[in-house]
């Protein structure tokens, strides 16, 4: 008697705890697992330059049912507005940030303080920081010393090597990023022993347009514009526009307004970081942290291309040029 | 150690259970699984087939258009003195929705008319474009192309570039009467191919389809950025193999169900694929339910059989109580009697056994305990003081009288008669000892009558060495004296011993004596000791008949015919059974109820 009770008490209890299982799973299947909100602080957000970019994050957000949040700033954005709005996010419940810094240098302790509260991923440029052993934040961005010498190796396969006769104006962007001061290091490094000339540099400012055409006019007239990022490189070419000044222009673009140009004939040569890319893969990156907090972050590399008015319309690049949708 | 009905009953049906239902869930499942995935294939197909039937609609009448802009106005036309730029604008502000510009060159690339109006790239080369090339390459088709920008007009100042599917056809053209080759150019827009498959792509579920064209070159895919930029594969380049129809495809190792239709005229293929892995995640509810409800159905059955066979084994059980109770020599056990049919008849059964039995152990007490009173009134019978004054009193007479030989007979006889009725103890002796007995027992009654009478023994030699009981001829003899011939003169007692036709053995004693009536023949064989003589043995010959039948059964005892002046025969009626000390132990081994005692 005893034996058939023990049988009986032994089969019940399976069946018990498979019951269990599954009707937690029946639960959990049918329960919407809640979105992971993610905010995403970057430098201007509202420009033209970032439609790529944020075409990937919403690609992204879509695939892994992610909240986005897209933060407003300006461009005049600096560290400390940058943190506030930061620790806003974090207030409102976001678990992960997708953050573009303003200045690479001493946000040790931001990126300590911010990558032990959500996930952080670093885009566009790289920041002073600690060593992370763990892993916790991580930075997706070009190999930006390449992409200056990429810029420098267009320029050089246009005109020569021998540049010893040209002046070039070099609009550097924002350097109190690493991205730019790397993307200059990579261009100077690539035209050095061209012999051509740097004539004059115009860093972030407001109105570079007015700036190019000051320097052109009442400075050191150049024959080479370069542009280290995609303002910059509109800039250029609205002061071609505007003065019709005939000037070899090259540079790091990927807003349409600039695919334009190169359509135009203005843009000689253009490289063009995958920014779709990197919107898609940081929002994944963040993602994989979020579901398992042991992973750590791992950089990547954002891939780019050298876009001319040739190859501008080919199979390939046009689908990355001009975005469908 | 058998196992209990009950718990054979448990296991067995909860085996039987677990397996119906388990192969029972399993089967449904698999049937359910298999059912979802073709009504799963068949909605795809019959999506995939609607849009299908959208997409042929637009493209059939961006052929329309085509046909009606060619014959309708370029044909009718001398391109080289008249205008068609009115019928062209019609055409495109009537399709404007689904049109982003209209063009006609000549064959060398040169625009005639456009619409909208539109200024020409500089540096645009038509004729390296592919639509302007397959158009002219094979004249009696219309060629739609692949999805590109548009590179034809300069961009509009808000530096908009707009995707488009060129549909391009070589026309005959009248320039100034001279016959010439052109190209009607219908950019179609993308964006409406877009928004239709989009509009098909809106659930949030894996599945999903895409458009390419007969070479597997996509078209149109939700994913197409992805697969651009290297962050997402297909499995595009399958597709010119598939014919129309469904068929499970591995890519990336994963199952998918592709299903296929070609769209008419294009040659272009629209792909629905479902992963197994969504149709896996939809049905793992359904197999959570399954699961849920075996189990409950288990638990419920399991609790079932628990009380099923509880209520089937109580019976029974509380039958095996009431035996056990019996094995333990419980007095008076209650045996019970109820359940099913079968149950209480083996109850009821059970309980006239144990009343059979315990019936038959008191009638076998009662019949020792008969028997024991009857040798020992028999024996008692044997020293009975009357008897054995008078015949010592007898042997003083004749020694007094100086007859010591007579005295010594009388002596030794009633030695011998006692040693017979002694005899070490024993109830079985053979028919030679009784008849010893008999014998002893007339001589000395001779002596006391004095020859009243005569006494004769005819005892067959076969049956001296059988077995009797002692004691069952003397009380007989004592009869026929008493009652027969004492006080007559001639008195005659015949005593006979012979084997019957049935093999058993008989003894008669008869006696020429005054015989009796019925009624005193029946007074001998009844209980009532006030007929027993006090002056004879004191042992009526009810005493004889009972312990014949104890010992040998209701066959045999004592038989008494008399006819009153005439004579009594009392006639002994026992088996044939020799003598040997096994079957005298058997035959006296009867006595359980004196064992007891």
């Amino acid at each position: 008697m005893r034996n058939r009770n023990l049988f009986t008490y032994f089969i019940a209890t399976i069946l018990v705890i498979v019951l269990a299982g599954s009707i937690s799973g029946m639960i959990m299947s049918g329960m919407k697992d809640n979105p992971y909100k993610v905010s995403v602080v970057v430098v201007d957000s509202s420009s033209v330059r970032w439609n790529s970019f944020y075409n990937g994050l919403q690609q992204a957000a879509k695939d892994y049912n992610i909240k986005l949040n897209i933060v407003s700033t300006s461009n005049g954005v600096n560290m400390d507005q940058e943190y506030k709005l930061i620790n806003e996010e974090i207030a409102d419940g976001a678990q992960g940030l997708i953050l573009q810094v303003d200045n690479s240098r001493g946000t040790e302790n931001m990126i300590s303080e911010i990558s032990g509260k959500v996930a952080l991923e670093l885009v566009d440029t790289s920041a002073d920081a600690d060593v992370d052993v763990e892993g916790k934040y991580a930075c997706i961005e070009a190999d930006n010393e390449a992409l200056g010498r990429a810029i420098a190796s267009e320029l050089r396969i246009a005109l020569g090597n021998d540049l010893s006769n040209y002046k070039i104006g070099l609009v550097m962007g924002n350097q109190k990023q690493y991205s730019m001061q790397k993307r200059r290091e990579g261009f100077l490094n690539g035209i050095e022993s061209t012999g051509a000339t740097i004539a004059w540099e115009i860093g972030n400012i407001n109105n570079i347009t007015n700036a190019i055409r000051y320097r052109q006019t009442e400075d050191e007239r150049v024959d080479i514009l370069v542009a280290l990022c995609d303002d910059g490189l509109e800039a250029i070419c609205e002061y071609a526009l505007w003065t019709g000044d005939d000037v070899y222009i090259y540079g790091e673009g990927n807003s349409i307004r600039n695919v334009a140009y190169i359509d135009h004939g203005l843009i000689d040569s253009m490289i063009v970081p995958n920014e779709y890319y990197m919107g898609y893969q940081s929002l994944v990156a963040v993602y994989s942290r979020l579901e398992n907090k042991l992973t750590p972050m791992m950089d990547e590399e954002v891939p780019y291309k050298v876009i001319n008015k040739e190859n501008l319309f080919s199979e390939e690049n046009q689908r990355l040029m001009f975005p469908i949708g | 150690m058998p196992r209990s009905i009950q718990v054979a009953i448990s296991i067995s049906f909860t085996v039987v259970s677990l397996i119906c239902m388990l192969v029972m869930g399993v089967v449904l499942y698999q049937r359910f699984a298999i059912r979802s995935e073709q009504m799963m294939t068949e909605n795809a197909e019959q999506v995939l087939g609607q849009t299908v039937v959208n997409l042929e609609d637009y493209l059939r009448s961006m052929r329309r258009m085509s046909d009606a802009m060619y014959y309708d106005a370029i044909k009718e036309a001398d391109i080289k003195e008249e205008s068609i730029d009115s019928q062209m604008n019609l055409l495109y502000e009537a399709n404007k929705d689904n049109l982003i510009s209209l063009a006609l060159y000549d064959d060398e690339g040169n625009l005639f008319f456009a619409s909208p109006v539109g200024v020409e790239k500089d540096q645009v080369d038509v004729l390296s474009q592919n639509w302007f090339k397959k158009a002219l390459a094979k004249p009696e088709n219309l060629h739609f192309s692949l999805p590109h920008v548009q590179n034809i007009f300069v961009d509009d100042p808000n530096f908009r570039y707009y995707w488009v599917i060129s549909l391009s056809r070589a026309v005959e053209l009248n320039y100034g009467g001279v016959p010439k080759r052109g190209v009607l150019l219908v950019d179609m827009n993308y964006a409406v191919i877009e928004q239709m498959l989009d509009s098909v792509n809106e659930s949030n579920s894996q599945q999903y389809i895409y458009l390419c064209d007969s070479t597997g070159n996509i078209i149109y895919h939700p994913r197409l950025m992805q697969i651009t930029t290297g962050l997402y594969q297909e499995n595009n380049s399958a597709v010119p193999q598939y014919g129309d129809g469904s068929l499970i495809e591995e890519f990336d190792g994963e199952k998918r169900i592709v299903t296929v239709d070609t769209v008419s005229y294009t040659g272009w293929k629209l792909v629905s694929v479902i992963p197994m892995r969504n149709y896996h995640l939809g049905m793992s509810d359904t197999r959570f339910y399954v699961i849920m409800v075996v189990c409950i159905t288990l638990l419920a059955m399991l609790f079932l059989n628990r009380i099923v066979a509880n209520r089937v084994t109580m019976p029974i059980r509380k039958l095996n109580d009431s035996i056990r109770d019996i094995e333990m020599g419980k007095k008076n056990p209650d045996i019970y009697i109820g359940g099913p049919a079968e149950v209480e008849h083996l109850g009821r059964t059970l309980r006239d056994s144990m009343n059979q039995i315990n019936q038959l152990m008191k009638d076998m007490v009662a019949s020792q305990e008969e028997k024991r009173k009857s040798e020992l009134d028999a024996l008692q019978s044997q020293i009975n003081p009357h008897f054995l004054y008078n015949t010592l009193d007898s042997i003083v007479w004749m020694i007094e009288g100086e007859k010591y030989q007579d005295a010594v007979f009388m002596i030794t006889q009633l030695a011998s008669l006692f040693r017979v009725s002694l005899s070490s103890g024993k109830t079985i002796i053979p028919i030679e000892d009784e008849m010893r007995h008999a014998e002893n027992y007339m001589n000395i009654q001779k002596v006391r009558f004095k020859d009243a009478f005569t006494v004769s023994f005819d005892i067959d030699e076969a049956i001296k060495r059988l077995c009797t009981v002692k004691l069952i001829v003397q009380p007989i003899l004592e009869n026929a004296i008493y009652y027969g011939v004492k006080d007559m003169e001639d008195g005659e007692i015949e005593v006979k011993g012979f084997i019957g036709d049935d093999g058993d053995v008989y003894i008669t004693v008869s006696d020429n004596g005054f015989g009796m009536n019925e009624e005193q023949v029946e007074a001998l064989l009844t209980d009532d000791n006030s007929k027993v003589r006090k002056k004879g043995s004191g042992v009526g010959l009810i005493n004889v008949h009972r312990r014949i039948v104890l010992r040998f059964g209701d066959k045999y005892g004592l038989k008494i015919e008399s006819e009153p002046d005439e004579g009594t025969t009392v006639t002994i009626h026992i088996p044939a059974i020799d003598y040997t000390e096994e079957n005298r132990l058997m035959l006296e081994s009867g006595k359980e109820h004196q064992d007891e005692e």
